[in-house]
């Protein structure tokens, strides 16, 4: 019995789509299905012409904030430059550092993948909830930090307690909060940031921005890292202005989590 | 059509682990992927995330950028519009989504510079316009106002299969007039 032969006029409808309008999640699973059958099929191509035609569509282009720039240069030069480093044990010029970049771009790559993968599982499939995800991170043994909150230089955090878990591993984390002041959102509100060993300390990734309502006795707080996690050395939580900023003053600081070394 | 070595060279020294690289890459393509994440992310702070984890998958995949599949503003522009979409797909299903803060400090903005980002680009420009009008309407609204289906079917009072129809043809003819031949058009002549 003959394999029915893959549908390519719905396969060219989904790239084109995603390429337009992108895919819900039934349908970028369906448009996975048909890549694997078709596996031939330029997948970017679509794409490509897309970028190529929103490119003609453009009149003026915003100049990047200086803030964020500076941000983003100190992250990257960090992150290519621990990209490309060669292994000491390697011998000189008989490895290219082309060739060597390969094995590191991948294992870099697979981390990113691995981490933006979670990140959509987590986002698109199954939403634990914070309950959910504390106790999935509890029971996880390989990759987890657990570190209890100690008080910052703000009066807000003098009365609070708490814990980070963060599995390294899954790139998830959890915080609670008892004591922790309620916030006007449309005032300010907590922001964490994670202190990584791969990042500038000027620059620590931004975890998230959060809200603490009133009333309430314990809070849980799902942790949203903006970027991959190598290893990270200490949480701190910083009051900032609605919406939270790219680059803290660091001027509120109500709570800190030291990972122990 | 084609590109400079120049152009071609800000990904490439990237991926060969050179940090200054790092900085040509935001001075030449920041601009842009701001101005897209602007217009993609319901919020400021949104469109703060989008552009660190454009940037980041930047860094990381610069390896595969290929100059023989198109430029290098090509790319920059498919993996931000990429990453833009599907953080919009997800936003718009949580409510909670606030238009982005209009008191925000402004950057200054000035005319894309067509010829620095990309002949290919102008070539793309040059080639709509050899498109029916129908299908450069659509993909105009689509690309420039970032209209959903629904949104272009409203606003041109034109059935929704019928927008989905013109801009799947008008994209597909579009890279007709680009003069790409790829493996998609291989397997539609079913030699695959």
């Amino acid at each position: 019995m003959s394999m029915p032969r893959p549908d390519h006029d719905r396969l060219l409808e989904l790239l084109a789509d995603r390429a337009l309008f992108g895919l819900s999640t039934d349908e970028q699973r369906e448009l996975g299905g048909l890549l694997t059958a078709m596996p031939d099929v330029d997948a970017d191509d679509l794409d490509r012409i897309a970028a190529q035609a929103h490119l003609a569509t453009m009149e003026e282009e915003i100049d990047l904030p200086t803030e964020l720039r500076q941000k983003l240069v100190s992250q990257g030069r960090g992150m290519v430059a621990k990209t490309v480093r060669p292994p000491a044990s390697l011998p000189e010029q008989r490895v290219s550092r082309r060739e060597m970049f390969g094995w590191f771009a991948a294992a870099a790559a697979l981390f990113v993948a691995a981490f933006f993968a979670t990140r959509s599982v987590e986002q698109i499939v199954a939403e634990l909830t914070p309950t959910e995800l504390q106790a999935e991170l509890a029971q996880s043994k390989d990759g987890l930090t657990k570190v209890a909150w100690s008080p910052g230089t703000d009066e807000v955090g003098k009365n609070a307690t708490g814990e980070v878990l963060w599995n390294n591993k899954r790139q998830q984390g959890v915080m609670s909060f008892r004591g922790l002041p309620a916030n006007d959102p449309k005032e300010s509100q907590y922001q964490l940031w994670i202190f990584d060993t791969a990042q500038d300390e000027k620059y620590p990734v931004d975890g998230g921005v959060f809200d603490i309502p009133a009333g309430a006795k314990e809070v849980l707080i799902p942790i949203d890292a903006k970027l991959p996690i190598v290893e990270p050395t200490l949480f701190a939580i910083t009051i900032e202005k609605s919406g939270g900023v790219v680059v803290s003053s660091r001027k509120r600081l109500p709570l800190l989590a030291q990972v122990a070394k | 059509m084609g590109f400079s070595l120049e152009e071609a060279s800000i990904l490439t020294r990237v991926a060969d682990g050179d940090p200054d690289a790092v900085e040509q890459c935001l001075a030449r393509y920041g601009g842009l992927v701001w101005t897209l994440a602007r217009k993609l992310s319901p919020t400021l702070s949104d469109a703060e995330d989008a552009v660190q984890e454009i940037f980041v998958q930047l860094w990381q995949q610069a390896e595969r950028f290929d100059p023989s599949c198109g430029a290098e503003a090509t790319f920059v522009t498919m993996i931000a519009r990429r990453r833009l979409i599907d953080r919009l797909r997800k936003s718009q299903r949580r409510p909670a989504a606030i238009s982005i803060d209009s008191t925000a400090a402004e950057p200054a903005t000035h005319p894309m510079d067509w010829a620095q980002l990309s002949d290919e680009a102008a070539y793309a420009r040059q080639q709509m316009q050899e498109l029916k009008v129908d299908e450069r309407q659509v993909l105009t609204l689509a690309l420039q106002e970032d209209l959903t289906h629904r949104e272009i079917s409203e606003r041109l009072d034109m059935p929704l299969g019928t927008v989905k129809s013109h801009a799947r043809r008008g994209l597909l003819r579009l890279r007709e007039l680009m003069g790409l031949k790829t493996a998609t058009t291989a397997v539609g002549e079913g030699r695959v």
